[in-house]
């Protein structure tokens, strides 16, 4: 700062503050001299003192008990050099996966043929339910993610179900060569349609949801 | 024991190392968390989350800055994203919150009156502006580290935060002259 006759803006003035070892001898001395600016100087210590005021912390029982937790967390993932890792890092894929699965059943269900409602009351009238529709999109979703992956060929979906909703030991190398295949392609537009799809499910009422979810769990994917 | 030792053997598999960089650090994250965000509950859900989410990316860690200064940054990371939805819903409670990381009773009703006030201010602060006034005021850090965690240069944290504590300044007097 180089500010001796002329009053330093404030932003100069915090900067003063702030670093001591750059101040120049002329905004010191000008300072020294101005009680305008020595009172607005004393404004930003005190906002200072007071943005650092620590407030207690909470008690020492409360960290070992989040340590636990967190402990407790990492000690059910894999090593960190492993498939938790890497599931971070492919968020697009999530949704794609998916609807991946729910193409599998819908491919499932149409090699099967019509299928025959269930004598459950639940079930009966889910041909009819104003869920359904969802399913028809969730198939066009699923058609477009399968599209956009399997030209890969090498990604191989049911490797990156089981990491994302990791229920049985999966081999690293496995899966970074399957996610190694995945990670080029650029997020597809059925991301978008997976989420509208999550988006109507969440707005459908609860007995359709219900029908939706009976349809999806007769198929046994394992959501 | 030193953090990069600790890193090394997490980095392998040992939860016992990574507890100990867990202890080490977790009062100095929470603190700093609660100081971002105005919430005390969420300051501890946060730094869980930061641990969480560095035990699973240590395998990214290459050492080349501080372990404290790469935690640092997904915690800062996490709190802009949780302020985020927050501010896409907000919630009610933020006098609570502002409440709860203020001063004791013990320690003056004006300076934990006055700590309140700033405590909001700094909480309306955008996200840059507010990281980098905790982390230099509160945390004490140097700028070259605080631009390493927020992935920004010197110039720009220096200049954020003198920019900052110049208009947490006007705020606060502005308040005080209405109360």
């Amino acid at each position: 700062m180089t500010i001796e006759r002329t009053h330093p803006t404030d932003i100069e003035l915090a900067e003063w503050v702030d670093e001591p070892e750059t101040r120049s001898p002329g905004a010191s001395t000008h300072i020294g001299g101005c009680g305008a600016c020595r009172a607005r100087v004393d404004e930003l210590v005190a906002a200072r003192v007071l943005i650092a005021f620590d407030p207690p912390l909470p008690s020492d029982d409360a960290f070992v008990a989040q340590r636990e937790r967190i402990l407790a967390a990492i000690g059910s993932a894999r090593s960190p050099e492993g498939g938790v890792r890497i599931v971070r890092r492919i968020g697009w894929l999530a949704p794609l996966a998916a609807a991946a699965a729910i193409a599998t059943f819908l491919v499932l269900a149409r090699d099967e043929g019509p299928r025959t409602p269930a004598p459950d009351s639940r079930t009966a009238g889910v041909a009819e339910s104003p869920g359904l529709p969802i399913l028809v999109d969730a198939r066009e979703a699923a058609e477009e993610a399968a599209a956009a992956l399997v030209p890969a060929a090498t990604a191989d979906i049911s490797i990156l179900e089981t990491a994302l909703l990791p229920s049985e030991p999966i081999e690293d190398d496995v899966l970074d060569a399957a996610l190694a295949a995945a990670e080029p392609l650029a997020p597809p537009a059925s991301l978008e349609l997976s989420m509208t799809i999550e988006s109507r499910f969440a707005d459908l009422a609860e007995e359709d949801q219900d029908a939706v979810l009976l349809e999806l769990a007769a198929a046994d994917l394992g959501f | 024991m030193e953090d990069t030792e600790l890193v090394e053997r997490a980095r392998g598999g040992d939860t016992r190392a990574y507890g100990t960089l867990v202890e080490r650090h977790q009062a100095r994250v929470y603190a700093t968390l609660r100081k971002m965000t105005g919430d005390t509950d969420l300051a501890m859900d946060l730094t869980q989350d930061a641990f969480i989410r560095a035990w699973e990316r240590l395998g990214e860690f290459q050492g080349r800055s501080a372990f404290s200064t790469w935690l640092y940054r997904i915690a800062v990371r996490l709190s802009y994203d949780s302020m985020e939805r927050e501010r896409r819903m907000p919630r009610a409670g933020l006098e609570r919150e502002v409440a709860d990381a203020a001063p004791r009773p013990d320690q003056g009703v004006e300076r934990r009156s006055d700590a309140e006030v700033l405590q909001r201010r700094i909480a309306e602060l955008p996200e840059m502006q507010r990281a980098v006034v905790v982390l230099r005021t509160y945390d004490e850090l140097p700028y070259r580290v605080i631009a390493e965690i927020l992935g920004t240069t010197e110039t720009s944290a220096r200049v954020s935060y003198h920019y900052a504590l110049a208009k947490l300044r006007d705020r606060y007097l502005e308040e005080a002259k209405t109360e």
